[in-house]
C-alpha cells in the first residue's frame, strides 16, 4: 500500500504512533510502523542499504589490508629513492662513458694525422724519391711513430675497459626498475581491488600477496644497513671469517 | 691456469654477460659461453666441458644459488669451481652461498681488477688443495 502523505497527515500519524506507544498498545503501534515502512519508497531503502554496505564493507577493506598501508608508507618513499638513485647511476654511467671517450678521441685523432703524414713521405719513399737525409728523417719518424702507437694503444685500450664497465648501471638499474614495476604492479591491483569492493567484497589475500622480499637486489644506502656489506672488502673479510 | 679453459657466464642481463665476457676476454679468457638463466645453464654444464663457472644470483626461473646446489649435488659437475658475481649484498646471503659451495662471491658494482684477483684466488686455491 503505496500511498503519499502530506506533511500533516505524517505528523499526525507520528502523533497516533507515539499514543499507541505510551498506552502500550503494542498491537497498533506495530501496524502503524508497517505501514510506515511501506509507505517509504521501497527502492530508496533498498538503495541505502547496499550503499550503506559497500561503505562497510570499503572501510572494513581498508582496515583488514595493511597491504595498502605498508605500500603507501613504505613501498612509494622506497621506490622514490631506488628511483633517484637509477637517476645517478644513469648520470655516472654516461658521465664515465663521456669521459672516457673524450680523453681516447684526441688520441685516435694524434694517431690518424701521424699515420697520413707518414703514408706520404712512404709514398715518396716506395717512388725512389727520398734523399738519404730525408730517409734519415722517415726512419726517425717511423720509430718515434712506433713507440706513440704502443703507449696509446695501452691507453685507448682502459679507456674502453672504462667504457666497458660504464655500461654496468644497466643490470643494477634494470633490476631496480623491475622491482618498481611489480609494486606498481600491486598498487594496480590494490586499486583495482578497492573498486571492485565497492560491488563486492573481494577475498583480502588476493590483494594483501607479499611481495617476495628474499632477493633484495642492489642496496641504496648500504652503510644504513649493518646486514648489509658496502664494498668488496667487506665480502672479502666477511669470507675469510668463514675460512675462505 | 689454463687460459683455454672453457667458461659459462650465466646472468640474465645481457650487458651484464658482454661485461664479464669482455673482462675475460682482456685476462686472456676467449672460451666463453653464455645462459641467461639457472634453467639454460644446466644443460650446458651436464653436456660437459666447462671448467668455470661465472654466475650471477637473481635470475628468473632459477636463481644461482638454485643452479650451484644442483651442480653441488651432481657427481660429475660437484667440483666445478663455481664464481658468483651478485648484486646482493646481504651478509647472511653471502654466508649462505658460502655454505652452499661458492668458490668466490663478487658485489656489483666491481671492477676488472676485483675479477682478475677473484679468479686467480679460486684457482690458486684449488691448485693448493689438489
Amino acid at each position: 500500500m503505496n500511498r503519499k502523505l502530506t506533511k500533516q497527515q505524517c505528523l499526525d500519524e507520528m502523533r497516533t504512533l507515539v499514543r499507541r506507544i505510551e498506552e502500550s498498545d503494542d498491537n497498533n503501534a506495530c501496524r502503524l510502523l508497517d505501514e510506515f515502512h511501506h509507505n517509504w519508497d521501497a527502492d530508496l531503502f533498498h538503495e541505502i542499504g547496499r550503499l550503506t554496505r559497500d561503505l562497510h564493507d570499503t572501510l572494513n577493506n581498508f582496515h583488514l589490508d595493511s597491504r595498502v598501508a605498508a605500500i603507501a608508507e613504505k613501498d612509494i618513499p622506497d621506490a622514490r629513492e631506488r628511483l633517484n638513485y637509477v637517476i645517478s647511476m644513469t648520470e655516472q654511467a654516461a658521465r664515465r662513458t663521456l669521459s672516457a671517450t673524450e680523453e681516447i678521441m684526441p688520441v685516435s685523432n694524434r694517431l690518424g694525422q701521424s699515420a697520413a703524414s707518414l703514408k706520404s713521405e712512404w709514398v715518396r719513399f716506395t717512388r725512389r724519391e727520398l734523399t738519404p737525409e730525408e730517409f734519415r728523417g722517415l726512419a726517425r719518424c717511423i720509430e718515434e711513430f712506433l713507440m706513440v702507437i704502443t703507449s696509446d694503444a695501452s691507453h685507448i685500450h682502459s679507456s674502453l675497459i672504462e667504457i666497458l664497465m660504464a655500461q654496468e648501471y644497466q643490470d643494477i638499474t634494470g633490476q631496480i626498475i623491475h622491482r618498481v614495476i611489480r609494486l606498481v604492479q600491486e598498487v594496480e591491483d590494490s586499486l583495482v581491488g578497492l573498486i571492485r569492493v565497492s560491488r563486492q567484497r573481494i577475498l583480502p589475500a588476493e590483494s594483501g600477496k607479499e611481495v617476495e622480499t628474499a632477493l633484495e637486489g642492489p642496496q641504496i644506502r648500504p652503510v644504513d644497513r649493518p646486514d648489509v656489506v658496502a664494498n668488496q672488502d667487506e665480502v672479502d673479510s666477511l669470507l675469510s671469517s668463514l675460512g675462505f | 691456469m689454463d687460459k683455454n679453459m672453457k667458461i659459462l657466464i650465466v646472468d640474465d642481463f645481457a650487458t651484464m654477460r658482454g661485461i664479464i665476457k669482455n673482462l675475460l676476454r682482456d685476462l686472456g679468457y676467449n672460451n666463453v659461453v653464455e645462459a641467461d638463466d639457472g634453467n639454460t645453464a644446466l644443460p650446458i654444464l651436464r653436456g660437459g666441458g666447462i671448467q668455470f663457472l661465472v654466475t650471477d644470483w637473481n635470475m628468473p626461473r632459477m636463481t644461482g644459488l638454485e643452479l650451484l646446489r644442483a651442480i653441488r649435488t651432481d657427481e660429475k659437475l660437484a667440483k666445478l669451481p663455481v664464481l658468483m658475481v651478485t648484486a646482493e649484498a646481504k651478509r647472511e646471503q653471502i654466508v649462505e652461498a658460502a655454505q652452499a659451495g661458492v668458490n668466490g662471491y663478487i658485489v656489483k658494482p666491481f671492477t676488472a681488477n676485483t675479477l682478475r684477483e677473484k679468479i686467480d684466488k679460486v684457482f690458486e686455491r684449488i691448485a693448493a688443495s689438489a
